[in-house]
């Protein structure tokens, strides 16, 4: 099986999740052909790829093309991590006025996209690994699953489930501190509310994420609706589609 | 039975209740509400003083605080349920290998011998609950279950206060503690009431060095103890009838109502204290040569739940919330004989929007 | 070393004969000498994936069918099963067909795509049972995917058995067109007793039919399919308003499960 792992506009975390695998990643390396795999090796094959993943937004005219031919080239292509699953925090500029972020950061002439895009924006994904940055328990369960064909074991519920499970006391409840489990997937092992503070949303929004309900129940939190809309575009996953529409 | 000490009450003082937690802990991994990060937790204890004495729980919807109390069981359950002990949240029920073409099964077990100590009314009634689900009323028994509940020793303890989220006596639960334990303890104005109910519990409670006969008085006081949780509580709704009355409203406006609060977080079904749903994973490692059956807590409210081919029955979250309310209330009865709620209150707290199944049953009944 | 106990213990047995069906649908006779009744079912395991529900096609001396569409994970590497390999299960669970109620009477069995399984071994019971009149229809969607054709010659001598495709097909002489047109045509006595097995929507039309024609819902019964994790009561997944298909079914008389089975969303 040929393999390739990409990197767009990202700050490369995510592929550090591949050598966080450690040992496992020697019997992996013994099991598939990573062909392509710039932060790894030097030696790269590019092209007819069985299995690829793709970390980082589209942000770039530049990208915008490589996305396509990585399509082109992949029979299953997964998308790593926030920024490419939902644009990644770059994507709060979504939200701000373009020329003055722009002019902020850069001084000459580059060619950046108005807004940072997650890149099933522009091609089909075939399956999502959530987080900022992804973890290991889920990239092995993508090899695992593609190697023996079958379904990835991937959560789809709700942070607070994998929280609960874990005997964490809800941070919301007992310390009034707001918390985007509610909306957000789970599959970090409910990190920061193991340490008694809120969900970042860092693995993006759950499907049909109860933001309206959400809003008027931390109200008294003292949360109001900006203050929400706020923490979602700064979660890494502000451009999800699933939250674009009410941000 | 009566020789043995079963139905006779006693009277400790602290010393006798330390020499109790000791004599228990001798034979037993001790299970017990203690202090951890702000909350009441059932935890494993080392010692007597490692509960929280002292310490009141205050609860509302989606609220909790502590505060401080004169005397000693000054609180009521702990947030966490002892169904994290006997249903853990996590449990590999076999190991798979590959051999000789076929496959070699190793089914694991998990080390129970617990000692539950402090045990309030509606946890003991949650107990009951489990007991029928996983064992009594289940034709192919769950071994897992009764391989952790089988032998546990029960401490329970009257409440003497309520939140303002408890309700058992609106379901009839609480707050004295009727049967299913071993041992009883009463908070008193001159000590602990002590009363055995089951033989070995009596055997041991004569067994103490620290104790004085409790008289007459003492079961008055008992009485009078039990008397202020009471009156803490209100009566929510008749829990006589509810299941057919529920039953008339399956198709009530209100609960499309709901649904714009409810956020589907799954929390009230993970912090009850009956609510047994879970899943069965399997876990494989890279080779696939071996492969872990592990069953993990699931819940009505998960996106994926009622998935036939690929399509949840259940799409929107106000017929997860009908399917929640009318299991625990309705279906349960029909189920196991018993209703699945114990009023503990539970759910009502750790809603993270403080959602009150109260207030909703009483909407649902009355307004249909 | 199998563990005493365990309500998840696996048993074994060899894959015995092999048939395929159609495309991505295989039966197989597995070796057993286990007891199990027409209605019931399975779980099979596949190594790896996990475990699912599956009807039992029919039984023979020592050994048990099974019929398979590889539709999920499970279901997709036990079709890659080949004759003479292992295969792993437990069971049998769940409740039976109530042939007894229909002697004496006619039957009507009903059976919509992959329902066959559920209804052919009932129906091979049924022949030689004092059921006084004996029906079977069956749908399937298209000629390819027609079940047992094998078997149809034989059924057909020896008792009323009717089959309509979703579509035409230059090998079918057969009719064309849904279920319901063929019940529409019956003559039926008002106890008849019906069984039937199909997707849901083709078990509410029918039974809506059949009601119109006299047929009181006491008297039909309808297997489902519900998600199911334990298929022993206690995993949850599986429930239908105060129902667990995988052991209070997954055969239900239908005027008792109708209130569930018809409401949105139950």
């Amino acid at each position: 099986m040929r393999v390739g792992v990409f990197k767009f506009s990202s700050c490369d975390g995510c592929q550090l999740a591949f050598f966080d695998l450690e040992e496992e990643l020697l019997l992996l390396s013994e099991m598939v052909s990573i062909d392509y795999f710039l932060e790894a090796t030097s030696y790269n094959r590019w092209g007819n790829f069985d299995l690829s993943f793709v970390e980082g937004s589209v942000s770039t005219p530049e990208e915008e093309e490589r996305i396509k031919s990585i399509r082109e080239s992949s029979k299953f292509l997964v998308a790593i991590g926030a920024c490419a699953v939902s644009g990644g925090i770059q994507s709060a500029r979504n939200y701000e006025d373009f020329s003055m972020v722009y002019s902020s950061v850069y001084k000459g002439h580059y060619w950046v996209n108005p807004r940072s895009r997650p890149i099933s924006d522009f091609v089909n994904v075939d399956l999502e690994v959530r987080g900022c940055p992804i973890n290991k328990g889920a990239l092995k369960e993508v090899f695992v699953a593609v190697m023996h064909q079958r379904s990835p074991q991937l959560p789809t519920y709700p942070l607070c489930l994998e929280c609960k499970r874990k005997g964490n006391v809800c941070v919301v409840v007992a310390y009034q501190k707001p918390c985007l489990g509610p909306v957000t997937v789970a599959g970090c092992g409910a990190l920061c509310p193991s340490f008694e503070r809120g969900c970042y949303g860092c693995y993006g929004p759950v499907g049909k994420p109860a933001l309206e309900a959400l809003q008027e129940g931390y109200e008294r939190l003292g949360l109001g609706k900006e203050n929400l809309k706020e923490l979602l575009r700064l979660s890494f996953n502000g451009y999800n589609k699933e939250l674009r529409e009410w941000l | 039975m009566e020789g043995k000490g079963k139905g006779r009450s006693y009277l400790l003082k602290y010393e006798g209740l330390e020499e109790l937690f000791w004599r228990l802990k001798e034979n037993y991994r001790l299970i017990a509400p203690k202090l951890k990060g702000g909350v009441i937790l059932y935890s494993e204890v080392e010692s007597l003083g490692e509960l929280p004495f002292g310490y009141r729980n205050v609860e509302m919807p989606g609220f909790y605080r502590l505060d401080r109390a004169e005397g000693f069981f000054t609180y009521t359950h702990p947030v966490n349920s002892l169904k994290a002990f006997l249903h853990p949240s996590e449990l590999t029920l076999m190991k798979v290998k590959i051999s000789d073409g076929g496959l070699e099964f190793e089914v694991c077990y998990p080390e129970g011998n617990f000692c539950f100590f402090d045990v309030r009314a509606c946890d003991l009634f949650a107990l009951e609950v489990l007991d029928r689900v996983f064992v009594h009323k289940n034709s192919h028994p769950d071994s897992y279950y009764r391989k952790l509940r089988e032998g546990a020793f029960v401490v329970a303890v009257n409440c003497t206060y309520a939140t303002s989220n408890c309700f058992c006596t609106t379901t009839g639960t609480g707050p004295e503690a009727r049967e299913g334990y071993d041992l009883l303890i009463t908070e008193l104005r001159e000590g602990f009431l002590l009363e055995a109910g089951s033989e070995r519990g009596g055997v041991l409670l004569e067994s103490l060095e620290n104790k004085r006969e409790a008289r007459e008085e003492h079961l008055l006081q008992k009485r009078e103890r039990l008397r202020e949780a009471e009156a803490l509580m209100e009566r929510h709704f008749e829990i006589e009838g509810l299941p057919d009355r529920l039953y008339g409203r399956m198709d009530s406006q209100h609960w499309k109502h709901i649904e714009k609060r409810c956020l589907a977080c799954t929390s009230c079904t993970q912090s009850c204290p009956t609510c047994f749903c879970f899943d069965i994973l399997e876990k494989n490692n890279l080779e696939l040569r071996e492969s872990e059956r592990v069953r993990v807590w699931d819940s009505c409210f998960s996106p994926a739940f009622a998935t036939v081919h690929r399509y949840n029955i259940r799409q929107s979250v106000h017929s997860r919330y009908r399917q929640w309310l009318m299991h625990k209330f309705a279906y349960w009865v029909d189920q196991f004989d018993l209703s699945g709620c114990v009023g503990c209150g539970r759910c009502i707290t750790w809603c993270p929007v403080g959602i009150d199944i109260r207030q909703e049953v009483k909407t649902v009944i009355r307004e249909g | 070393m199998l563990v005493c106990g365990s309500p998840y213990n696996l048993k074994e047995g060899l894959v015995v004969r092999l048939i395929r069906e159609c495309e991505n649908v295989y039966t197989f006779h597995i070796a057993t000498e286990e007891s199990a009744q027409p209605g019931q079912y399975n779980m099979l395991y596949a190594f790896g994936m996990g475990e699912a529900p599956i009807t039992i096609a029919s039984k023979g001396e020592g050994y048990i069918v099974h019929t398979v569409r590889a539709v999920g994970d499970v279901t997709r590497h036990i079709d890659q099963l080949k004759e003479g390999d292992r295969l792993y299960w437990r069971g049998p669970y769940g409740n039976i067909w109530e042939l007894e109620k229909a002697f004496g009477r006619t039957l009507l069995l009903i059976s919509g795509g992959l329902g066959l399984a559920a209804t052919r071994w009932v129906f091979e019971e049924a022949l030689r049972s004092p059921v006084r009149r004996l029906l079977h229809l069956y749908g399937s969607k298209d000629y390819e995917n027609l079940l047992y054709p094998y078997l149809y010659e034989d059924w057909s001598s020896k008792a009323e058995f009717h089959i309509i495709l979703g579509r035409s097909h230059p090998h079918w002489k057969g009719r064309v067109g849904l279920i319901t047109e063929l019940i529409e045509e019956l003559e039926l006595e008002e106890d008849t007793v019906v069984f039937t097995c199909g997707p849901d929507p083709m078990v509410k039309a029918c039974v809506k039919l059949l009601e119109r024609k006299g047929i009181h819902p006491e008297n039909i019964y309808a297997s489902l399919e519900r998600h199911m994790k334990c298929s022993v009561g206690t995993c949850g997944h599986c429930m239908i308003g105060p129902y667990f298909v995988c052991k209070d079914g997954p055969i239900f008389r239908y005027d008792l499960i109708r209130e569930y089975f018809e409401r949105e969303e139950v």
